[in-house]
């Protein structure tokens, strides 16, 4: 479980302005330090505004005697109004991620849209009737990953090809951040005091929120960063045109991420990477992973899971796969 | 004494209907200068979304630089209200600050309907959108100028000889 306090003020002030009034109040009035906890905000028109608390949603209007909105509903203004507001009053220099689904501003938020998709030529060219919005807040943890980091770095510093499987919401990408950051930055005591350059693909601006270039999760002093971009491209890139000691990238699964990952490690790059699942069975149905996984490719598994909330360290498996170091 | 204080008398009434002449014809000067000012700002717009991508707060602080009339105070409390720690929607300060300002821009209500427009798209649709709302109000705009150019020729010099006029036979009933 993330054991280290975050800095939760920073992102604090960054997602109470975009909301309009009546459901900013709500959201200041949570009761002690729940905010400090609230991964999610979700909201959908004509329904209640509902929060994720550790990973248990609720509904906000049950923590506060204050309407949020005629009826504790969300109107379909409100939703346009916080997609203005989160975008600055621009959402014109975000229509490029409008069209994935989702966008990343300020502070790091990043904010699911669904609604009406317009197609044209048989692509979405936008989003609009905004039907909900999911805000995910996430928070940095540093030293999430220092208990990991003895089965990812030996004694001597070799840096293990490594997949975290997480289920979601299990603080797979804050753990791949703090990893990306310790080896970057190097840490004490540990083999790699000085660190070593790392190169980061981060297809969905997830891991260090990149806004106008500047990340907005800290990720480390010798990390460049490829935001916004495909991994399997990415990856290719990267190794070329910055030589980084290890590759980072989430989400990794399909089968062309598996030749990207080949080429990453026939240059001599190391990779570390992220998967969605709740156990190594689920890896088998992965079709890319699992040629990664017969070839032997990664030197660790590591397993997380909510038992004792995010982040929590369910077991590690070796090269194989199926023999336990813990857990 | 009394003749002295009689022409003293003309002359105020004299010079104050020539300035409200002046005033009034200036407002049709004036009127033009604003809705080139607005003009301005939307092609300002277009090339810094467009070309630069620049978000719209900055735009609004940077585009004040390149105005001169009423419009350019109306445009800084525009942004200033933006930098607010909870700012309201842009379309809610802006229709609130066109309130603000009504008295002090020359525009007539037409106008000042374009101007309106103009709050309710600004930043909410995508480039394209954008560049083509910009483009709708501008030809409005361009519309605009023309009459306010042949109201301007029509009746400034009117309205400049009708102060002098006015003051004249003010004059000559209180005699």
């Amino acid at each position: 479980m993330f054991a280290v306090k975050s800095e939760y003020d920073k992102t604090y002030g960054s997602v109470l302005r975009i909301f309009p009034e009546h459901i900013r109040i709500p959201l200041e009035l949570l009761p002690g330090n729940l905010w400090k906890h609230v991964n999610e905000i979700r909201l959908r028109a004509a329904a209640p505004i509902m929060v994720c608390i550790q990973g248990r949603y609720r509904y906000l209007h049950e923590f506060t005697d204050k309407a949020c909105g005629p009826g504790n509903t969300v109107l379909q203004k409100d939703l346009r109004n916080v997609l203005e507001m989160a975008t600055e009053h621009s959402v014109y220099t975000y229509q490029e991620d409008i069209k994935k689904g989702f966008i990343t501003v300020k502070g790091g938020i990043r904010i699911g849209i669904c609604g009406r998709v317009h197609m044209k030529n048989g692509e979405i060219v936008n989003i609009h009737e905004i039907s909900s919005l999911n805000i995910r807040i996430s928070r940095e943890y540093p030293g999430c990953a220092v208990p990991l980091m003895k089965y990812i770095v030996d004694d001597n510093g070799n840096i293990a090809n490594t997949l975290i499987v997480s289920p979601p919401m299990c603080g797979k990408t804050t753990i791949l951040r703090d990893i990306c950051r310790l080896l970057s930055d190097g840490y004490t005591p540990g083999p790699i005091p000085d660190g070593v350059n790392v190169g980061l693909v981060d297809e969905r601006s997830e891991i260090a929120s990149c806004l106008n270039g500047v990340p907005q999760k800290y990720v480390g002093k010798k990390t460049d960063i490829l935001d916004d971009c495909p991994k399997v491209l990415g990856m290719n890139m990267i190794i070329r045109c910055m030589s980084p000691a290890v590759v980072i990238t989430d989400e990794m699964g399909s089968e062309e991420d598996e030749q990207a990952v080949m080429n990453v490690l026939n240059a001599g790059v190391k990779i570390i990477a992220s998967s969605h699942g709740y156990s190594m069975e689920d890896m088998h149905i992965k079709p890319g992973i699992e040629k990664l996984m017969k070839r032997k490719v990664f030197s660790r598994y590591i397993v997380l899971c909510n038992r004792n909330g995010p982040g929590t360290l369910k077991e590690v498996f070796d090269h194989t796969g199926f023999n336990r170091i813990y857990g | 004494m009394f003749v002295f204080v009689k022409v003293i008398g003309i002359a105020m009434i004299l010079t104050g209907c020539t300035m409200i002449g002046i005033t009034v014809s200036g407002s049709f000067v004036r009127r033009i200068r604003e809705l080139q000012d607005i003009k301005s700002f939307l092609a300002i717009c277009e090339t810094s979304m467009n070309d630069i991508g620049m978000h719209t707060p900055e735009i609004l602080r940077q585009s004040q630089a390149y105005l001169k009339t009423e419009v350019k105070a109306f445009l800084k409390s525009v942004s200033n209200r933006l930098q607010s720690e909870y700012p309201d929607s842009l379309a809610k300060i802006w229709k609130e600050e066109i309130e603000v300002h009504r008295h002090k821009l020359s525009l007539t209500e037409q106008d000042l309907r374009v101007l309106a427009d103009i709050g309710s798209f600004l930043g909410t649709t995508g480039p394209e959108s954008q560049r083509k709302l910009i483009l709708r109000i501008t030809g409005l705009l361009d519309k605009h100028m023309e009459d306010a150019e042949a109201l301007r020729s029509k009746n400034q010099k009117i309205m400049l000889n009708m102060g002098v006029l006015g003051g004249l036979v003010l004059v000559l009933i209180l005699l």
